[in-house]
């Protein structure tokens, strides 16, 4: 097998925190080379068309996504250069300080490794680089951290009508945070609120990795390898440390030696990865020591709410994640008249293409023919719809696994399994019963909710103080193994009742830190 | 750059993959180019055909908007290039075969109940057996789960009526586009 020159540090996946990882080590001074699976693709490719967005998707191989409540994988996930971040909508959150002590407080789920207090200049560190747009004190629930960079959101007119129906029940809304800028930043044009932000933006106002930390990578002289598939993880004959990686490309397989590896392949492909680089030393998989990777892999109970007004509503108007936020029923523990534990999240005034999953025609699935036709002229003026992301606790057995199939690479493909239990349905059914009785007061002359839904996809590979119990340490460094460290949300172990992105950065920023003031540590 | 709109690009991408497509085809003989402009479609003409009516069923006005050439075109592309919403429902099986045996099941449910194919029903009666596939459980029914088969058609009919300029335009949105697509819908090369 061909060798490739040695570098110092390999990543794979050129996603958000993969990106974020090499603009940060390569910065630090050192060799960097990315590999990603997917293509090499610039904003220009970005058509604006939800139809052509769906070329943004991932197609990972998993043979199945299986088990009582299926989690959604395609929608969830993205292939080539930047990831599933180049379509997401730039919900940014900070988690909440119980949110790390979900064990030790409530007896549920795990505690993470580290605290709000251990991430908190991170979270204001990454802010600053990319810029969030939103209004801190309006943010009644946000936990301590430097005031956003950007001036929030101007409100259109779904935002307005829904604003009211929260007001009538005594609940509280703010702007929603959201990494896409409001005046032009850092280079980049300010959003003109046409609601692309699913076929990804190639104005460059949303922050996704190709106008951010994937652009910096290139900058700061990292390489990034496209179609380049790694499909294994070479150790040490003691096993205790990566000594490089196996890439196919193009048909050829060859040996890439690294220094230090860190795998930011999200969540599923981070513990196929891991799984299919088993060796004797390690013959349930790297980093596998103790049975957890891949398994506690979940995600937010989402629920979408829709109604249609009287008045016109604008529905077209604005981004897609939203133009506020209500976090009033963020508190977890179970109290009179709330029969689950963890909290939830509104979503407010989502702009809304006419078609595609998250566009009008899709919320309501019983209608067809002429009476569906008839709906859709009436919704594109009158629709309101806003989205509950809620806590699911993390279940062990919800996991991926490989299957017995090989892709094209010759890798084991995936089976991914998962049920919510009781306490997600139960908390989804009350959000969705909140949610209709707001669009009711906010004057909606129909209201109705959506399935039971997934939304973003967390674990699999957990981080822990105890490495009976977890996979990897607080910085994302395997217990087992010197020099390899996981990136991304596969590493949470358990994800709140916020969208994920911004946890998944500030915590890659606090480890390419502390990679680079500890190098010698960890590659010496 | 789109000079009626500040901020917004819209380079001449459209024209210069047209063109580039053009100068491609005029490189070939015109027996090749002629087999480079038809290539061997993913469904024969009959299942072509009766999605197209299927379509409309669902999604009044998808036949004139195009089905037929969307699902053929769609199906023509690799897994990962496929603009299908099926994409979004992690479809583990082949998805020529999803469309082929799910229309196949809407023909046989037709001859079912009504003695002659979805192509010779009327109106009420093919609104009727959408109704019926919708709820999910007809019988018999021979292929891809009926309440998914409807859902992602329906998602497919509202792409075609709604999801484009044209959609747009018939809904009275500007369609304030970014970049412009090259085409409505992805194409093979």
């Amino acid at each position: 097998m061909r060798m490739a020159k040695e570098v110092e540090v390999v990543i794979v996946g050129a996603g958000q925190v993969g990106s974020l990882m090499a603009a940060k080590l390569a910065a630090a001074g050192r060799s960097v080379t990315v590999f990603e699976a997917g293509a090499e693709r610039g904003t220009q490719s970005l058509a604006s068309s939800q139809i052509w967005a769906r070329q943004l998707k991932g197609t990972p191989g998993v043979v199945a996504s299986g088990g009582a409540d299926p989690l959604g994988v395609n929608f969830n996930t993205g292939q080539g250069a930047g990831g599933s971040a180049v379509h997401h909508y730039a919900c940014w959150f900070r988690l909440h300080p119980e949110d790390f002590e979900m064990r030790s407080r409530y007896g549920v789920a795990a505690d993470w490794p580290l605290s709000y207090a251990d991430l908190r200049g991170a979270y204001d560190a990454v802010q600053e680089e990319v810029g969030l747009a939103g209004d801190a004190a309006a943010e009644r629930w946000r936990p301590p951290g430097a005031d956003y960079p950007l001036p929030p959101f101007p409100r259109f007119r779904q935002g307005e009508v829904l604003a009211r129906g929260f007001a009538r029940k005594g609940l509280h809304v703010s702007p929603l945070p959201l990494a896409i800028a409001t005046v032009p930043y850092k280079g980049r044009q300010s959003c003109i609120y046409d609601g692309w932000c699913d076929a990804g933006c190639p104005t460059g106002a949303l922050a996704n990795p190709l106008v951010t930390y994937l652009k910096w990578a290139k900058e700061q002289g990292a390489a990034i390898a496209y179609r380049s598939r790694v499909v294994r993880l070479v150790t040490d004959e003691a096993g205790g440390r990566v000594t490089g990686v196996i890439v196919s490309r193009d048909g050829e397989r060859y040996f890439q030696p690294a220094a230090l590896v860190i795998v930011a392949g999200f969540a599923l492909e981070t513990p196929r990865l891991l799984l299919a680089s088993a060796t004797e030393r390690h013959p349930q998989g790297l980093a596998n020591g103790s049975g957890t990777l891949g398994r506690y892999l979940h995600s937010h109970v989402a629920g979408g709410v829709f109604g249609l007004f009287n008045e016109e509503t604008d529905p077209h108007l604005g981004v897609n994640g939203g133009q506020l936020l209500c976090q009033d029923g963020y508190a977890k523990p179970v109290a009179e008249g709330k029969d689950f534990i963890g909290g939830y999240q509104w979503l407010i005034g989502h702009s809304a293409k006419p078609n595609d999953l998250l566009g009008i025609a899709c919320s309501r699935p019983d209608l067809h023919g002429a009476a569906f036709n008839a709906f859709m002229a009436d919704a594109v003026k009158h629709f309101g719809s806003m989205t509950a992301v809620g806590e699911s606790l993390p279940l062990a057995e919800n996991r991926v696994e490989l299957a017995r199939e090989l892709d094209e690479h010759g890798m084991p493909k995936m089976q991914v399994t998962h049920r919510w239990d009781d306490n997600a349905k139960r908390l989804y059914a009350h959000a969705m019963k909140e949610g209709v009785d707001i669009f009711r007061s906010a004057g909606a002359r129909e209201a109705w909710h959506g399935p039971m839904a997934g939304m973003h996809l967390l674990g699999g590979a957990r981080m822990g103080k105890d490495a009976a119990s977890s996979v990897a340490d607080e910085y994302g460094r395997c217990h087992e193994l010197a020099n390899l460290f996981i990136a991304g949300p596969s590493l949470f172990p358990s994800g709140g009742s916020v969208n994920p992105t911004f946890t998944a950065s500030a915590l890659a920023h606090r480890s390419a830190a502390h990679i680079a003031a500890e190098w010698q540590r960890y590659t010496a | 750059m789109n000079k009626d709109k500040p901020g917004c690009t819209r380079p001449d991408r459209r024209d210069a993959l047209k063109a580039a497509a053009g100068a491609g085809l005029l490189a070939l003989a015109p027996e090749a180019a002629l087999a480079a402009r038809q290539p061997e479609p993913a469904l024969d003409t009959r299942s072509a055909s009766l999605w197209s009516l299927w379509l409309d069923a669902l999604v009044p006005g998808a036949a004139q908007a195009g089905a037929a050439d969307y699902l053929q075109a769609q199906l023509a592309l690799p897994r990962d290039h496929s603009a299908l919403f099926l994409r979004y429902m992690d479809w583990p099986g082949d998805y020529r075969a999803f469309y082929r045996d799910g229309i196949r099941a809407v023909d046989v449910l037709a001859q079912v109940r009504h003695g002659k194919g979805f192509a010779g029903l009327d109106g009420a009666a093919r609104g009727a057996l959408v109704g019926e596939i919708a709820a999910g459980a007809p019988l018999p029914w021979v292929g891809p789960p009926a309440g998914l088969f409807y859902f992602v058609c329906k998602a497919d009919g509202a792409d075609l009526v709604f999801g484009t300029h044209a959609g747009f335009g018939k809904l009275g949105l500007d369609y304030r586009a970014h970049v412009e697509p090259a085409s409505a819908w992805p194409r093979k090369a």
